[in-house]
C-alpha cells in the first residue's frame, strides 16, 4: 500500500468516528505523518507506519469523558473493531480494524485525542509529515478551546 | 600618517559608537532577510524538482548565502569598531594623564607632542643647576612616553584601518561560510586581546562556570563573542540554548562550505549528513515546535544536538541518546523525527498544558556495525569506550541544560535507545549521577549496571521499554557466548552491558510497547501512534501514573 491509501485509510476511521459522535465534537486533525522502519543496523527497511493525531476543541468535562469514550467504544465494536489493549488507570484505549488500522483514544489532561495508523505502508524513502493537516504552523494550541453545552457542563 | 595630540585628544568616540550600533542593526537586518529567504523563498519550493529547480534553487542558496555572509561581516565590523574604540580611548586616556602631570609641572606642550620648558628660558644661576637639571629629565621622560602614546594611537589607526580593508568584498558577491570565518580569524587576532574576549572557556569546563561567565558579559561583548568565536561558544555546555543555536548555524554553513562539491569520498557522508540537517533547519523554521541546532562539529563521525522546543524555558526536558549505526544524517532524518515525535506525544499527555523541549543527542561517534550478524556482538559495538566517553560528554551536556534553565528547575528525562541506552547508563553512573528525573531505556542490552539504583535515579524512575521480539534486549551475555545454555543459566537475565533493565532482577519499572515483530521491533518504540510512544510522552511530561507497564522478565 502507498503512503496516499494509507492516509485515506486513516483520515476514513478517523472522520466515521466522528461522524458517530453525539452530539457533534469541534475538533482539527494534526499532521498526517511517517515513521520508518529499520532493522537491527538501523537501516530502513522500505516500510513506514502512517499515521494522524486528532485534536478534539471541544473542551469535555471530567464527567463526560467516560460517556464519550463509551460512545467511541460502542461505535468501534459495532464496526466489528477488536480491542487490542486498555489502560486501565485512565479512559484510554486501542482498537484495531478489519483493515489492519489502529486506532485509539486517549487522553492527556484536558485534552482528548484519537489517532489512528497503519503500520505495513511502502516508504517513500523518508519519514516526517506528509500534510499539516489543520495547523499550517505546528501544533500550536492544541488545548481545548470551545464550549459546548452537553459535552463542557 | 602623523598624528598630534589635539588630533588624539579631540578624536569623536561618540561618533564611532554611533557606527558600531548601526553596523550592529544591519547586521541583524541581514540576518532577517537570510531567514526570510529560507522560509519564505526556499521552503516553499523544496519540493520542486528537475532543471529548472536546480537552478533556481542554486541562486537562492546564494542569495542566502549572501545575506548570511552579510550579516556575519557586519557584525566583524561592529566587533572591530568596538575594539578601535577601546584600544584609542586607552591612548586618549593615557595621554590625557601625561599631559595633566606635564601642565602641573609647568610644561607646555607642542601639536606634535614635544614638551617645552618655559622656565628653561631663564638665564642660569637663578636656579640651583641640579635642579635644573633634574626637570630636564623629567621634561624628557614625559615627553618620551607621550611620543609612545601617540606612536600607539598611530597604530592602532592604521591597524584597524587595515583590517577592516581585509572585510571588502569584491563586486558581484560570491561567498561561502569559510570566507566570514576567516575573516573573522582576522578581526579576532586583532581585536579579541582588546576587547578582553580572547578568554573563552575550554570545552569541558563546568558548565555552572560557563554560564557564570557568559553572564558576567555585557551583552554587547556577548554579541561579540558569538560574532568572533561561534565555533567555540556553539559547542560549550553551559550557553544559552538559543545563542548556542544562533552560532551552530553560522558553524553549520562554514562545515558545508569546507568541502566544495563533488566532495571527497572519506567526508562525504559528513557532509551529506551536515546539508540533512540544514534543509530539516529549514523546513521546521517558524513551525512549533522550533529546531534548535544546540551542537554541530566535524569531530569523529561528526556531532549534531537538535533540540525542538527551547530547553532553557521548557518545564519538560527529554534528551534522547540514539544507539547502534547511527550517522549524523539521522539527526537531519529519522532521529530528528523521533525527537519531534517525542515532544508531540508529551505535548499530547499534558494536554499542551506545560512547555516541552525534546533533544536528539549525537555527541559521540555510536559503534557502526556492516552486517547482520555484527548487530550486538560485533566487537565495534562492544566497545566500551565510545559509550563511556560519550557518557562523561552526555553528562556535562545534561548539566548545561540545568546550568543554562530560566526558572524553576525542569523535569528532565534521558532517553536511550539501543546502544545509546548503554552510553546514557554510563552517563548515569558517574559520581553523582546525572541531573536527571526519570531514565527510559528502550531496546537496551544492557547499561553496564546491575541494578536500575545504579542510575542514580529512584528505581521507581527507571523505565524500560523491551518488545519480546527485540533480539537486541536479549544480547547474549560474554559467558552466554562462550559456555552457550550453561552460560545462560547463571544468570538468564544477563546481557551483553549488564542485567536487562526489563528484568526484575534489574528492579526498574518496564512500560508496555507493541509486540512488533523483529528486527523492526527494534526501532518501534518511536513508532508514531505506537503504546511506547505514547509512554515516553507520559513520562517525559510527569505523567508516570498513566503510564501502561508489563510484567518484568
Amino acid at each position: 500500500m502507498g503512503v496516499g491509501e494509507a492516509v485515506k485509510k486513516i483520515d476514513t476511521a478517523l472522520d466515521d468516528t466522528f461522524a458517530a459522535v453525539s452530539p457533534p465534537l469541534k475538533w482539527r486533525k494534526g499532521p498526517a505523518g511517517m515513521s520508518q522502519h529499520r532493522n537491527l543496523l538501523n537501516e530502513e527497511n522500505g516500510e513506514v507506519t502512517v499515521s494522524r493525531d486528532c485534536y478534539v476543541r471541544t473542551k469535555v468535562s471530567k464527567s463526560k469523558i467516560a460517556a464519550l469514550a463509551e460512545d467511541v467504544e460502542k461505535h468501534w465494536k459495532a464496526k466489528g473493531y477488536e480491542l487490542e489493549s486498555r489502560n486501565r488507570k485512565m479512559p484510554s484505549f486501542r482498537y484495531s480494524t478489519p483493515e489492519g488500522v489502529s486506532v485509539v483514544f486517549d487522553v492527556g489532561g484536558d485534552l482528548v485525542t484519537i489517532s489512528a495508523s497503519i503500520s505495513d505502508t511502502k516508504s517513500p524513502g523518508r519519514s516526517g509529515d506528509i500534510d499539516k493537516g489543520d495547523f499550517p504552523h505546528g501544533l500550536k494550541d492544541i488545548a481545548p478551546d470551545v464550549r459546548d453545552p452537553y459535552w463542557s457542563k | 600618517m602623523d598624528m598630534t595630540v589635539q588630533q588624539l585628544a579631540d578624536l569623536n568616540v561618540s561618533a564611532l559608537e554611533s557606527a558600531k550600533e548601526e553596523w550592529a542593526r544591519i547586521s541583524s537586518s541581514l540576518e532577517g532577510y537570510g531567514d526570510r529567504v529560507d522560509i519564505h523563498m526556499r521552503r516553499t519550493v523544496g519540493n520542486w524538482t528537475g532543471d529548472a529547480a536546480v537552478k533556481a534553487h542554486s541562486r537562492m542558496e546564494r542569495l542566502r548565502n549572501n545575506f548570511q555572509f552579510g550579516a556575519q561581516e557586519c557584525a566583524l565590523v561592529r566587533a572591530a569598531i568596538d575594539a578601535f574604540i577601546e584600544e584609542i580611548q586607552g591612548s586618549q586616556r593615557k595621554m590625557q594623564d601625561v599631559l595633566d602631570v606635564a601642565k602641573r609641572t609647568g610644561f607646555l606642550v607642542t601639536p606634535m607632542g614635544e614638551l617645552v620648558d618655559p622656565a628653561g628660558a631663564e638665564p642660569p644661576g637663578g636656579e640651583d643647576p641640579e635642579a635644573a637639571r633634574k626637570r630636564d629629565e623629567r621634561r624628557e621622560e614625559l615627553q618620551r612616553f607621550i611620543f609612545a602614546v601617540l606612536g600607539q594611537a598611530v597604530e592602532t589607526d592604521a591597524k584597524y584601518g587595515q583590517i577592516l580593508s581585509q572585510l571588502m568584498a569584491e563586486r558581484g558577491l560570491k561567498v561561502d561560510g569559510l570566507e566570514s570565518q576567516r575573516d573573522a580569524n582576522i578581526i579576532s587576532k586583532v581585536a579579541a586581546p582588546g576587547l578582553r574576549l580572547d578568554s573563552v572557556p575550554e570545552k569541558g569546563t563546568d558548565p555552572a562556570n560557563v554560564r557564570d561567565w557568559w553572564k558576567g558579559m555585557s551583552e554587547e561583548e556577548r554579541q561579540e563573542q558569538l560574532a568572533l568565536h561561534p565555533d567555540l561558544i556553539g559547542n560549550l555546555d553551559g550557553i544559552p540554548a538559543r545563542t548556542r543555536d544562533k552560532a551552530n548555524r553560522v558553524n553549520l554553513d562554514r562545515l558545508i562550505d569546507m568541502y566544495p562539491e563533488p566532495v571527497p569520498d572519506d567526508v562525504e557522508e559528513r557532509h551529506e549528513g551536515f546539508k540533512k540537517i540544514r534543509n530539516r533547519l529549514i523546513m521546521d523554521a517558524e513551525e512549533e515546535p522550533e529546531p534548535l541546532l544546540l551542537g554541530i562539529g566535524p569531530e569523529g563521525q561528526g556531532r549534531a544536538i537538535l533540540s525542538y522546543g527551547d530547553p532553557d524555558t521548557a518545564d519538560n526536558v527529554a534528551a534522547y541518546v540514539p544507539g547502534l549505526n547511527t550517522q549524523l544524517g539521522d539527526v537531519g532524518g529519522d532521529d530528528g523525527d523521533r525527537a519531534r515525535d517525542v515532544w508531540k506525544s508529551a505535548q499530547k499527555a499534558d494536554g499542551g498544558g506545560h512547555k516541552t523541549a525534546s533533544i536528539v543527542w549525537l555527541g559521540y561517534d555510536a559503534p557502526q556495525a556492516f552486517s547482520d550478524s555484527d548487530a550486538g556482538t560485533d566487537a565495534s559495538v562492544a566497545e566500551e569506550e565510545r559509550g563511556r566517553r560519550g557518557g562523561r560528554d552526555f553528562g556535562r551536556f545534561l548539566d548545561g541544560i540545568q546550568a543554562t534553565h530560566q526558572g524553576e528547575r525542569p523535569h528532565v528525562t534521558a532517553i536511550g535507545h539501543s546502544y545509546g541506552s548503554f552510553t546514557l547508563g554510563q552517563a548515569a553512573q558517574r559520581e553523582g549521577g546525572i541531573p536527571a528525573d526519570d531514565i527510559i531505556l528502550v531496546g537496551s542490552p544492557g547499561t553496564g549496571a546491575q541494578r536500575a539504583e545504579d542510575l542514580g535515579v529512584s528505581p521507581d524512575h527507571v523505565w524500560a521499554g523491551a518488545a519480546d521480539s527485540d533480539a537486541v534486549t536479549h544480547a547474549p551475555s560474554d559467558a552466554e557466548k562462550i559456555f552457550g545454555i550453561w552460560g545462560h543459566m547463571t544468570d538468564p537475565h544477563e546481557l551483553h552491558f549488564g542485567q536487562d533493565p526489563a528484568s526484575e532482577d534489574f528492579g526498574g519499572r518496564r512500560f508496555a510497547v507493541n509486540p512488533g515483530w523483529n528486527p523492526s521491533s527494534h526501532s518501534d518504540y518511536f513508532d508514531r501512534n505506537s503504546e511506547s510512544l505514547r509512554n515516553m510522552g507520559k513520562i517525559v511530561s510527569g505523567r508516570p501514573g498513566e503510564v501502561t507497564t508489563e510484567e518484568r522478565r
